[in-house]
């Protein structure tokens, strides 16, 4: 949800390193991050934090996932991948490896996929071999 | 790692993932990992991403080939064309997307680039790029756009679908119908529903790509998948590019449902017609209504309609046929065919048959006949009976006369008016000692306009005591032949009520002896019957009797064993003879397959035959008849070879002998060498056959001479060549078929008549003329 | 020269009771074989449940063809077809004889004159060859069960 942002942030991990010069945190063994309706788990993440605001993170797990209710959905979106990158500034998430986002029983899977969150726009596949598959659950509306 | 085959869940969710190998044994479904994590990942091996895509579909791979298709019609073709892969079940309603890269906006919009792929509803649409409008359900697809349905493949540049409602276009199509080997080309494809397109500048044949020797083209063709009918407007049909034909409408079939159409027309030329062109148009009207009208142009006599309908229903089926000729310049008068038949089984016991037929003239059949057998024609009997069958009995009525269809015969045959006929063979057991009953009776009334008419009644019971064991049969028997009559008109002084009644009394004997034989390695049962048949009965005159339907019974080796030498039931034939015959077979024991049957037989009289057919005749004498053999002998399962003598012992001459030499390897080789001999009667040779010269060359021919007449009845000559979409047939036959003169023995008119066919195959649905054509001239044809 | 005579020309046992399928047991053919099935120990069943064996008729075909014509392009010979295709197998599957062919041919002489002695020669003739044919069919079967 957009008022995710606006949600407390709770991290949990079996133990974090934080360097306040650098801003660099990093948690590592069952780490649980969660905000409002979102919520990541991992078994390594490292944060990049700029006054206070995280600009940019890596998730790695086996593997890493990431769960979050989408505005005027009532269903959550799961993503899950061996690599999660997530850029702050322009909203954007990237799986790589292994990567599958499902939302109501769709199921898009690739070896990248790239979720820009401000335009709702999904790019998947790097192209060397890849295929990207998708199955969508048919819409009860346009039904024939 | 093996390659995995996944196929989504049937629960439909997550994947059914087996190893690609046993992917269409039912090996058991690896069961996805569950654990807490989010939906079921594809079960691949731990870390390792799966390097292959596990289904490694290519999809813009050439269509692979299908087994070569079941129907040999397209057997001298290329393979049809194939879907990439097994299309997905019709009934599943996920929609399924791949690529190489993907795009998805708002979760709506899914743009896939790289050999993109669509599969919904047991359709796959595969493109260079596919747009996918989830919301709409509507498909964008351009480059080598390629839509595989159940029984059509459709290729273009560019076109979009709505796969909610099945409607869509595609431009610059080419399309496969592989179930009928039919392909072509359009302009634009324009998909109206789930069963039905609409093809603009659109070309079909049935010919492999690269080879068309023919194609229809039209401004629009309509493929009612749902009728199997493909329907072509304003076409034109071209030969090597050179149009033949032009037709505002074509009809064609897509798959090998019966379908209206033009069958396979026919041009010819004979005396008797002059050109002579018939369009056969086969309707379709229902699962069980069919109709074929044929107009047939004869330039020397004017056009003929010749309509055939048939209807068949489970417990009834029948056929009406009405041909009309008005004003035939060669005869001048109209000339009509009317022909009705009908068969009804109205219960496990009762059932009706109908056949009748009327032409305008006696000449019709030999001027209209197409074939040796209707010309060949005298009379046709038509007739209407219902029959009621019971466990051991059966009950006919009936009413029958003839229409004489031979100008040469001038008296009218009787009308039975009606015919009532019951028999009755009760099961053995009803008395105890063995004894069989066996009773036929009738009542018939005769009219006709001239002849002594009147009403017949006739009551045959005949007892019979067998005595069957394993090495004999015994069957002493005797019979009561009793004919009644009422006659009308008949001659001052005749009798008007005159009647007929001889017993009679026959032993009936036969042994059987068997042995093994040992025949070029194998063991064959070496059968022998030797039979003696005793007749008893005595002489009662019979010159008073009218004679309606009875006459002398053509001599054969089963009238050895007739109780009466007439057939009918106008005259009983006194006897006192006995007959002695062996009958021999060399037989397959294991199956029964008999290789050979010989039989021989001979009757002594022990007393003159003094009943003759008419009054005044004078009675037999000979103290033996004819020596009757009969052979058929399967040389091989290919080669067989029957023959019939008959030997008169007094004249010391052969009185009758055929021959029949038959080679069938398989059915579409079949060669028949025949010569029939009967003493002042006819001698003739008959050599028929129909052979598959190569795959391609068929021939047929038959070379039918009469010896007594130095004539030739019969020579006909047609060679057939086949290719992979069309075949063309040249048939010349020289015929005879009729007669000038009235009296025996007089030479008959001939009639030479050609016959070209060139059939489209695909194009026409059923019927091939020339197949009644060969039926009818080659013994043991069955295609 | 070896030949004695017939010991036992009964049927395979395995139709003991046997069902007649593809011929309506009223029709004279079906008559004609019930007796002679019945004459050599085979108890004939209405239906399948109750028989050991069935009697597959695949095809029974009568036909007629112009054998002949004289010089004026008439017919004069006319010759008699009956076609019957069986087969038996027992009611648990098993094929006990493979698709047989009996096919008999007779000719007569036709009366241009007089159809109606024609028609009962050609009744007759009819009636004979289905004693004949019904006789042939057993005969193939006293083969297979002699050979049991």
């Amino acid at each position: 949800l957009s008022s995710d942002r606006d949600q407390p942030m709770h991290i949990e991990a079996d133990h974090a390193d934080i360097n306040d010069q650098t801003g660099v945190h990093v948690y590592t063994g069952n780490v649980v991050v969660t905000q409002g309706s979102m919520r990541l788990t991992a078994d390594h993440l490292t944060l990049q934090i700029e006054a206070g605001e995280i600009v940019e993170g890596v998730a790695l797990g086996e593997p890493a996932t990431y769960k979050q209710r989408p505005d005027n959905k009532d269903e959550d979106v799961f993503a899950e991948s061996l690599r999660m990158e997530y850029y702050a500034g322009d909203e954007r998430i990237v799986l790589i490896e292994q990567a599958e986002i499902t939302q109501a029983g769709d199921v898009f899977r690739s070896q990248r996929i790239v979720y820009d969150v401000a335009r709702d726009v999904v790019n998947a596949g790097e192209g060397k071999g890849d295929r990207v598959r998708i199955i969508l659950q048919p819409r009860n509306s346009g039904e024939e | 790692a093996t390659p995995w085959q996944c196929r989504p869940a049937a629960a439909g969710d997550g994947w059914d993932c087996r190893p690609a190998a046993a992917a269409t044994a039912t090996a058991p479904a690896v069961p996805a990992t569950g654990g807490t994590t989010p939906p079921p990942t594809a079960a691949a091996p731990a870390a390792v991403a799966p390097s292959s895509p596990p289904t490694g579909r290519a999809p813009a791979a050439a269509p692979a080939a299908t087994p070569p298709a079941a129907d040999p019609t397209w057997r001298l073709c290329r393979p049809a064309a194939a879907p990439s892969a097994p299309l997905p079940a019709p009934d599943r309603r996920q929609t399924y997307l791949e690529g190489d890269q993907a795009e998805i906006r708002q979760q709506q919009i899914y743009v896939l680039t790289g050999s993109a792929l669509v599969e919904r509803d047991g359709e796959r649409i595969l493109a260079d790029r596919l747009t996918y409008d989830d919301a709409a359900s509507r498909v964008e697809a351009e480059g080598n756009l390629r839509i595989e349905q159940p029984d059509i493949l459709t290729q273009g540049q560019w076109g979009h679908l709505n796969l909610a409602d099945d409607t869509g276009e595609i431009h610059q199509v080419i399309y496969q119908v592989p179930q009928r080997h039919g392909r072509g080309e359009a302009e634009v494809v324009y998909q109206e529903s789930d069963i039905l397109k609409r093809l603009e500048r659109a070309t079909y044949t049935t010919c492999d790509p690269g080879r068309s020797d023919w194609h229809i083209q039209a401004r629009e063709v309509y493929l009612h998948q749902d009728k199997g009918e493909g329907r072509a407007w304003h076409a034109t049909l071209r030969v090597k590019d050179v149009p033949i034909l032009y037709t505002p409408y074509l009809s064609f079939p897509l798959d090998d449902r019966r379908k209206s159409g033009f069958l396979v027309p026919s041009l010819g030329a004979s005396e008797e017609t002059g050109a002579d062109i018939s369009i056969p148009y086969y309707w379709n009207i229902a699962p069980n209504h069919d109709a074929t009208i044929t107009p047939r142009l004869m330039s020397k006599r004017g056009v003929q309609l010749i309509g055939e309908y048939r209807f068949l229903q489970p417990s009834h089926s029948g056929q009406l046929d009405l041909e009309g000729l008005p004003a035939d310049q060669e005869f001048d008068d109209d000339r009509y065919l009317l022909g009705f038949e009908h068969e009804a089984r109205i219960s496990p016991h009762l059932s009706t048959q109908i056949d009748f037929l009327d032409i305008s003239d006696r000449h019709y059949f030999e001027d209209l006949g197409s074939n040796l057998d209707d010309t060949s024609r005298t009379y046709i009997r038509r007739y209407a009976q219902a029959r009621y069958q019971g466990r051991g009995w059966n009950l006919t009525g009936r009413v029958d006369d003839y229409v004489v269809a031979d100008p040469s015969i001038t008296t009218e045959p009787l009308q039975r008016l009606p015919q009532l006929l019951f028999s009755a063979h009760p099961a053995p057991g009803w008395n105890p000692w063995g004894l069989d009953l066996r009773l036929n009776s009738e009542l018939v009334r005769f009219e006709h306009d001239t002849r002594v008419t009147g009403t017949r009644g006739h009551l045959e019971p005949v007892l019979e005591l067998p005595w069957l064991r394993n090495a004999y049969h015994i069957t002493p028997g005797a019979g009561l032949f009793h004919t009644r009559y009422q006659l009308d008109n008949t001659a001052a002084g005749a009798p008007e009520e005159p009647d007929l009644t001889v017993p009679y009394g026959f032993l009936d004997a036969t042994l059987f002896l068997e042995r093994d034989l040992r025949l070029g390695g194998d063991t064959y049962l070496h059968t022998l019957e030797p039979r003696l048949f005793y007749l008893y009965a005595p002489h009662e005159d019979q010159d008073d009797i009218p004679r309606f339907d009875t006459g002398l019974s053509d001599f054969r080796f089963s009238q050895l064993f007739a109780v009466n030498r007439f057939s009918g039931r106008d005259r009983f034939g006194d006897a006192n003879q006995l007959a002695a015959a062996i009958t021999s077979r060399i037989l397959d024991p294991r199956t029964g397959y008999e290789r050979l049957r010989f039989g021989i037989g001979q009757l002594y009289y022990f007393r003159d035959r003094d009943v003759t057919l008419n009054p005044g005749q004078a009675p037999e004498t000979r103290d033996s008849s004819n020596i009757v053999a009969d052979l058929n002998l399967n040389i091989t399962r290919a080669l067989s070879f029957n023959a019939g003598i008959q030997y008169d012992p007094e004249a010391e001459r052969v009185d009758r002998q055929s021959y029949r030499l038959q080679y069938r390897p398989d059915a579409r080789h079949i060669l028949n060498l025949s010569h029939r001999f009967r003493d002042g009667t006819l001698e003739q040779v008959d050599i028929n056959g129909f052979w598959y010269l190569t795959e391609r060359w068929h021939a047929v021919g038959r070379w039918y001479y009469s010896l007594e007449d130095d004539q030739l009845l019969e020579a006909l000559a047609g060679v057939e060549y086949e290719s992979c979409c069309w075949i063309a047939r040249l048939a010349v036959r020289d015929f005879i078929n009729s007669v000038t003169s009235g009296t025996a023995g007089s030479s008959g008119e001939r009639n030479l008549a050609i016959m070209l066919q060139f059939e489209f195959k695909g194009l026409t649905s059923l019927g091939l003329p020339v197949q009644e054509l060969i039926e009818e001239s080659v013994l043991g044809y069955r295609p | 020269c070896g030949f004695q005579l017939r010991g036992q020309a009964n049927l395979p046992p395995e139709m003991a009771r046997t069902q007649i399928q593809g011929l309506s047991e009223y029709s004279d053919l079906g008559r004609d074989l019930r007796r002679l099935l019945e004459g050599s120990g085979v108890q004939v069943v209405p239906s399948a449940e109750q028989a050991t064996a069935i009697l597959d008729i695949i095809t029974n075909q009568a036909g007629r063809r112009v054998l002949s014509v004289q010089a004026g392009g008439k017919v004069q010979e006319y010759e008699l077809i009956q076609r019957l295709v069986f087969s038996v197998r027992t009611t648990d599957g098993r094929l006990l004889l493979e698709p047989q062919e009996l096919e008999l041919a007779r000719e007569y002489l036709y009366d241009r004159f007089d159809p109606l002695a024609s028609g009962s020669q050609e009744g007759e003739i009819r009636a004979e060859m289905r004693r004949d044919i019904t006789q042939l069919l057993m005969l193939r079967l006293q083969a297979l069960g002699s050979d049991g």
